[in-house]
Parts: C-alpha cells; structure tokens; sequence
C-alpha cells in the first residue's frame, strides 16, 4: 500500500508540472482531469470518502467540461486539429489561441 | 440575555438572506430593499455600539446549539460594534452617491445582480468583522473576494473585465496563502476558536517546539491579507480595478474591501496570536519597511497619473501603506493611528471617489485632467466636496486625515530611534507628494477654461445646478460632515479605539 | 448458404444491418446527426483593419522586445524574480513541513478535546451516523452557511459575466451553439439514455444519504449535475428546457437558499438563548432521521445541481 500510494504521489507531482508547462492547452485540461482522478484515490487513501466522491464529480467532471467549452468558444481546439494535420494548403492568417 | 445581544446575528443573517432575496426582485425593488438592509443594519449596529458603551465588556453569541470549540460563535466588542456602525454608514453613503451612476453604467438586466453582490458584501464584512473563529474568517473572506471581484466587472467594458482578472488572480494567491497559513496554525494548535489558539499559541512559544511553523504560518497570513487588501508590491490590481469600475464600487472597494481584511489582520494580531509574540518574531518590521514603501510609492505614481479616477486610486496605495506602517510599528499607539487611518481613509476616499465621479460628469464624461479643467464650477457641489477630502488627504487640520497624520507621529515619537526616524521622514515626504498631485488637481478644478483647451465631445458641458440631483449633493453633504466629525471629535473616537484594543486582549 | 429469408427480407433484420455496420459499408451517422463544423473564423474589412491595427499596436508596446529597453529589463527581472520567488516559497513550505508534527500520532497538538467530542457524541448530539456530516450541518452550520452562500455568489458572478441579455445575441449564440456538439448522436444518445437516469439516481441516493453514508448536499448535487450535462450533451437543449429553464432554476435556487437561510437562522437563535428548536432527532441509522440535516442537505444539493447546470449552459450559449 505505501509503495502505490508513493506511485501516486509521484504521478500527483508529475501531473502539476506539466500541466504548467504544457504549450498546448488541451493536453493541460486533459492532464489536469488525471491530476483530479488521482487526487480522488488519494482522499480515498486518506480516508476521507466525502472529499472523494465530490472530487472526483467537480475536479475531473464538470470543471474539464468547462474547460473544454471555453476552449471551443476561444477557436483553440480547431487551431490545434490543423497542427495537427499540417494542412499546408489550409492556412488561416489567424493563429489559435492554443499555441 | 438582553435582546440588544442578538443584534449581530440579525445583522449578519439580514444581509446573508436578502441577497438570496434580491435574486427574484426587479430593479426598483432590490434598490429599495438594499437601501432597507444597510438603514436596518446601521440601526442595529448603532443601538449596539451605544450598547456596548455602557457595559464596557465584550461577550460571546453561540451560533448554534453547540458551545464555543465545538460549534461556531460570534463575539462583539465596542470596536467591533464601532466598526461595523461605521463601515454600514461609509457605505451607504457610497451607494447613495453613485446610484445614478448604477442606472446608467449597468445594463438593466444585472442591476439586481449588483444588490446581490452589494448584500452579500456587506454580510461578509459584518462578519469578518464579529467572528471568533479563523474557518469563519476564511469563508467570509471567500465571500468577499468574489463579491469584490463581481463589482469591478459588472460595468461590462475590456478595462474592467481585465482588471477582474487581475483582482481575482492576486485574491486566490492571497485566500491560497491565508488557508496555508490557518492549515499550519491549526496543525500546531489543534483549535480554530481565537481564545483557544491564543492559549495553545503561548504555550507552544514558552515551550519553543513548533515555533518555525509557528512564524511561517504568521508570515503566510500576513502576506495573504497584505496581498489582497493592497500592500505596495501587490497593487497591480488595483488602479484598474477602482478607476474604471462603476462609481459605487470603486468607493466600496477602496473604503471597505481591503479596510476588512485589515481589520481582520489586527483581529488575528490581537486575538489569535497574541501582540507580544507577533512583536517578538519581527514579522512587524516587514510589514513596517513595506508600508514605508507604499507610503512613497503609491504618492509617486500618483503623480504621474494623467486620470483623476486612477490619481486617486494610486493615492489609496500611499494610504494602505500608513495603515501597514502603523501595524508595523508594533506597539499599541501604533495600531490605534491604524485603526484611525482605517475610519478617516474610507471616509475620505469614498469621498473623493463620488465627487470625482461628479466632477468628470460635468466634463463630458472625459476623466482626463485637461478637460477637467474649471469643472470645478460647473458642478459647484461636487468641486467643494472633492476640495474637502483632497484637505482631509493631505492632512489639514479640522479634517481626519490631520489627525491620523498626528497619531500616527505620536506613535512613532513613542518608538525607538530606529523606527522614529523613517517613519517621521517617510511621513513628510508623502505629506509633501500628497499635496502636490491633490493641490495640483485642486487648482485645475478651479482654473477657468481657456479657450485653448479642445472641446470635449459631449461639447460645452452646461453647469450643473445645485438642485439638480438632491440626492448626490445631500450624500456628498454627509460624507464632508462625517469627515470633519471625525476630525473634530478625534479624542473620544481615540478613547473608544484604545477601550477596544482593551476589550480584545 | 441456404436462407430461410428472401432477400429483401433478409435486408430488412438487425442481424444484416450489424453485419453492414461491422463490414463498414454504411456509415449509420450519415444523413442523422447533424454536425456543422465551425467555419473558419471570418471578419469583415473594418474589423479586420482594427485588429491589425491593434496587433501592431500591441506588437510594438509589448512584445517587440529588442527596442524597448525598459520592456526587456522587466521581463528579464520579471522572470529572476519570479523563479526565485517560488523556489524560496518552496524552500521555506518545505523546511517548516519537517518541524510540523508526524502524521497520526496520537500526541499531536490536532488530538485534543475538540476531536474528541466530535467522534465520541456527533451521534448523539446531532443524529446522524455520518460525523463529518453532523459537524458540517449541525456543529459548524455556519460556515456551512457562508460556503452554500459562496456557491451561489460565484453563480452570480458568473451571470454577470456570461448572461446574454439581449434578444439579437441571444440568437446569435443559439444558432452558433450548433458548432459545440454534433445534435442526434446515436452512439452518445443511447448510452446517455441508460446512463443519465443512472447518475441521477446516484446523485439522489447520495444526498438522500448524506447524514448515513459518505456524501452529503455537495457531492450528491455535482453528481446530478453531471448528470443533467450529460443529457443535455445528447439530446439538445430543446429537450431539457421541457423540464428546466431559467425560470426554475431561479425559484429552485431561491426555495432552497431561502429554506437553508431562515432554517438556519431559527436553530441558531434557538441554540444561542438555549431553547428547545422541537425538530426531532430520530433513531440514528433511519433514512428520517438527524432533524435539520436530511432537509438541508437536499436544499444544499438542488442548489448545487443547479449551478452545475446553470455554469455549462452560460458557458456553452449564455443563457438556458
């Protein structure tokens, strides 16, 4: 138990710095939603069921969805996407928020 | 128990549900209503204070069915009460004196909004203000963070929205610091009840074994609360924040908001860890040389400010940085100027702010001070007020601000060479910077145009009659007469603040 | 391969269409979900030319780095300071954590009479098996009292910031929220439909259990919550503004605040003159049981629920 609860403090860590220090703000939603999951199990290890169940429902739940729909509304998800696919002929003169 | 006893619960609880009562009413009503809540409360918190007076001892109200370490508890004394008379008047006035200015500024829709955040505000000031216990503290903090952070944004224009941000990001590193710090407290002491901490806290420091969490956690608080009420390096928020946000709220914010959680952090000097010790750990002298730097540089950018709304704005940076001065003097005396600085800074400053809001109407809505020139005529009303809180500022006799000058030099002629010396030269030179850029504003008020000076777009601004809008002259009429109330009755009002202090040790 | 169907038949079972999903001929999302993909963001000249002449602006002032000496000072001294700053914060959390006391020992300062109490008579005192429940709507109601009023202002703040007012923009957001969701997903449609009445219901235990089982108002309420985005996720906005629209999340909120504030209001003026508050306790372990605290916490957890909702529908088109 002390080794896994180790492991979780590690990825705990792991997660805030790069989440901090993601260039693209998807993948920091993302990583920030397993940052909360993993708080979740650590409030459960630390006996405190309450936290966890609410945790879990707000942290990784409705606070990404938030995040994912102001991303949207922002033009920063499709930015991303044309990365992604380097669509030369496809240029905007219009950058993306996300990079 | 007599009944006069129960008039902070009511006050508190009044504030806490009206704003949930706002929700469903319309404009008119949530104006009337909000008006009704801010009458009561003064009534309550004078017939306190009168109270509180002639018994001269503090006591304690249980909230709930449980005693003191257990469940919650509130607890007034005769400053407490003092203090929650006086903020409920400061801002009532200030919302008297904009209410125009919330019509026309707020779409109509979000008025109600507004009376919400304006209730709830001031329920989490009565509270900060009455707690006993440091979770309380914290949660009302919360509340009035992000009542705060809703006031600079309901004028809905990119200058305010950013300046929201701002606010909201330095608050969160503030309320983060302030929880860090309680969390350590409790860890050390095993309470959240004032009294109780103080005992733990001066049993731990006799024993000398969690005296480093100890310090770290006193020194996380006072960062936390000089973050968020203003303190010179963290005032980036602020200029923004009060000089393009709705009238009311900049008067609101600079007279209330920070001046609560000043008053929280005297409450934790004196009631949670206890005066000697946090003179002990020299935590004071940060503060000090900080407040110092406030008092200078705040009166340096105010200077150079070309906007009178963010002038003055600046000039409450200088202001903040007295009050930290003070604190940081570490003695009583010293914390007494504060506390007279808190009462005659948010009289004063409200002040300027309503009559600037007055000024630059009558110059075509520029806040710019080449048109502001000779606006002191066209709105005679606002010009005299404006002339009044810039004396108060610079601290000519018969205002407040002389005599806050006055304690906070007695206060300083008390310590010792080290601490003497800047203070006292600090003090002249900000007395000096004050005086420049509010004589100099002073003067344009009262220089006729010229006929060089462009027209504004609003064209030649007509000259607004004292009978114009009643309601705004009657509040500015008030506010000058409480400010010279407090100049002129300085020595009772003194006597009052040091039986205070009394009470809470 | 012999076939008991005719062809036309045999075309018209599930079996075949599985069959046709699973070789890939037909794609079943053609011709039913209705997906508009964002454009392209587009602008008009005048607008255009702002903003180009904006970006220079700001190109100038801000980021062109090389020509302003004061600018490049400031970020410099800005990034040293900032770096510092945090290590130090870090240097000094972390040496005052080793003096704090060990976790779980039973001599440290934590362990004291306060906790004592709690353990030992929560059930008692307040009815409720559930302590952590019993000291946050019972013991500690108040600032149980200031944190539902947190929710609620941030609520607020939200609408300020979000809420479109207007009927033109109104529109215009209704027709731009197309963009957010394809609209008659069948993969998302059918799973939503076995599990939102399954979150829902989950939520509901939750609060229901608050004051017996781990969870309580909040919990429960972000689990509804959750739920309804989801449906709303699914099936459209038009479905959910049957059943819930402004309106009622305005008069849910103010019921249960209003309840929350004036129940509240009559137990602490009850506690602090030492008068009965005549709300029984009940048997503790009974669903009815633990006097305020089961109605409370299913005020907490519509108001909750509701600003869930009300949080993804500013968000998504500002408004319900």
């Amino acid at each position: 138990m002390k080794v896994f609860q180790v492991v979780l403090f590690i990825f705990l860590i792991v997660c805030a710095i790069s989440v901090s220090f993601s260039k693209n703000l998807l993948n920091s939603i993302i990583i920030f939603m397993s940052y909360s999951l993993i708080m979740s199990i650590i409030w459960i290890l630390l006996e405190s069921p309450d936290l966890a169940i609410t945790e879990a429902a707000v942290g990784a739940g409705i606070t990404s969805i938030l995040f994912f729909v102001t991303l949207k509304k922002i033009h920063a998800i499709v930015a991303v996407e044309h990365d992604e696919e380097k669509a030369g002929h496809h240029r905007h003169d219009r950058k993306g928020g996300a990079k | 128990m007599e009944f006069i006893r129960n008039f902070p619960f009511f006050s508190i609880l009044l504030s806490l549900g009206s704003g949930v009562l706002t929700s469903i009413m319309n404009r008119k009503v949530a104006r009337l209503w909000n008006t009704f809540v801010l009458l009561a409360v003064t009534a309550m918190s004078a017939v306190l204070f009168v109270y509180m007076l002639g018994v001269g001892e503090s006591y304690t109200f249980m909230m709930g069915h449980f005693p003191a370490p257990w469940g919650n508890e509130i607890r007034a004394g005769v400053l407490e009460a003092g203090m929650a008379l006086f903020f409920c008047i400061v801002m009532l006035l200030s919302m008297k004196g904009g209410e125009e200015h919330i019509d026309t500024e707020i779409e109509e829709t979000k008025v109600n909004l507004y009376y919400i955040m304006i209730n709830l505000l001031l329920s989490s000031l009565l509270a900060l203000i009455y707690t006993n216990d440091l979770f309380t503290a914290y949660v009302f903090v919360e509340i009035n963070t992000i009542s705060a952070c809703g006031l600079i944004m309901i004028r809905q224009s990119g200058r305010t929205i950013e300046a929201a941000t701002r606010y909201m990001i330095m608050s969160s590193l503030g309320s983060g610091l302030l929880l860090m710090g309680l969390c350590v407290l409790y860890d050390i002491t095993g309470h959240l009840l004032m009294s109780n901490i103080k005992e733990s806290i001066a049993y731990v420091y006799a024993q000398g074994t969690y005296v480093i969490p100890l310090v770290a956690s006193i020194g996380m608080i006072c960062v936390g609360l000089a973050i968020k009420s203003a303190l010179y390096p963290f005032h980036t928020w602020l200029p923004d924040a009060y000089g393009y946000s709705t009238v009311s709220s900049a008067a609101i914010l600079s007279s209330l908001v920070s001046k609560g959680y000043i008053f929280l952090l005297i409450k934790i000097f004196f009631r949670v860890v206890g005066f000697d010790i946090i003179v002990d750990t020299k935590i004071v002298n940060i503060l000090f040389v900080f407040g110092l730097l406030g008092m200078i540089m705040g009166s340096v950018n105010a200077i150079m400010e070309n906007d009178i709304r963010r002038m003055v704005a600046f000039s409450s940076v200088a202001q903040i940085g007295y009050i930290y001065m003070g604190l940081g003097l570490g003695t009583t005396f010293g914390i007494v100027a504060s506390i007279f600085h808190v009462l005659s800074h948010a009289s004063t400053k409200s002040l300027l702010f309503v009559a600037a809001a007055g000024l630059t109407d009558a110059s075509g809505g520029s806040k710019r001070f080449e048109d502001l020139t000779g606006s002191g005529y066209r709105n005679p009303m606002a010009g005299i007020a404006f002339t009044m809180g810039a004396c108060s500022m610079v601290g000519i006799p018969l205002f407040s601000g002389f005599i806050s000058k006055m304690l906070f030099a007695e206060a300083a002629v008390q310590n010792s060479l080290s601490k003497m010396l800047p203070t006292l030269i600090c003090l002249a030179i900000s007395t000096v910077l004050n005086a420049i850029y509010f004589m100099k504003t002073v003067i344009r008020l009262y220089t006729p145009k010229s006929r060089k000076v462009k027209k504004t777009e609003a064209g030649e601004a007509a000259i607004v009659s004292f009978r114009e809008h009643p309601l705004y002259n009657f509040t500015l009429i008030l506010m000058i007469a409480l400010n010279v109330l407090l100049g002129c009755c300085s020595q009772p009002i003194a006597d009052w603040i040091i039986s205070g202090i009394n009470m809470f040790g | 391969m012999s076939r008991l169907l005719s062809e036309q038949e045999y075309r018209k079972t599930k079996a075949f269409k599985v069959k046709r999903w699973y070789r890939g001929d037909k794609d079943p999302y053609i011709g039913r979900v209705e997906l508009r993909p964002q454009k392209p963001f587009e602008e008009d000249v005048n607008t255009q030319k702002k903003r180009i002449h904006d970006e220079a602006i700001l190109q100038r002032n801000i980021y062109d780095i090389e020509h302003n000496r004061k600018l490049m000072m400031f970020s410099k001294f800005y990034k040293v300071i900032s770096v510092l700053f945090v290590f130090t914060l870090i240097g000094i959390l972390l040496y005052m954590v080793s003096y704090l006391p060990p976790v779980g020992n039973a001599a440290n300062p934590d362990n004291n009479e306060v906790a004592t109490k709690y353990i030992e008579d929560a059930m008692k005192d307040t009815g409720a098996v559930n302590i952590v429940t019993g000291m946050i709507l019972d013991y500690r109601a108040f600032d149980t009292l200031g944190e539902s009023n947190v929710l609620f202002i941030a609520t607020c703040t939200v609408l300020i910031l979000l809420r479109v007012d207007s009927r033109s923009k109104k529109k215009e957001e209704e027709e731009n929220d197309r963009l957010y969701e394809p609209k008659n997903d069948i993969i998302l449609q059918k799973v939503a439909f076995f599990l939102v009445p399954m979150i829902i219901i989950f939520g509901i235990y939750v609060i229901l259990n608050g004051h017996l089982s781990p969870g309580g108002g909040f919990s429960g309420g972000a689990i509804i919550g959750s739920g309804l985005i989801l449906y709303v996720n699914a099936f459209g906005f038009k479905k959910i503004e049957r059943f819930f629209t402004q309106k009622t999340y305005k008069w849910i909120c103010f019921v249960a605040l209003l309840f929350y504030c004036l129940a509240k209001t009559y137990s602490f003026y009850c506690g602090a003159h030492h008068l009965e508050t005549g709300i029984p306790l009940g048997t503790p372990g009974d669903i009815l049981s633990s006097g305020l605290i089961l109605p409370l916490n299913i005020c907490v957890g519509m108001v909750v629920a509701c600003t869930m909702y009300a949080f993804y529908a500013m968000f998504r088109k500002g408004g319900f």
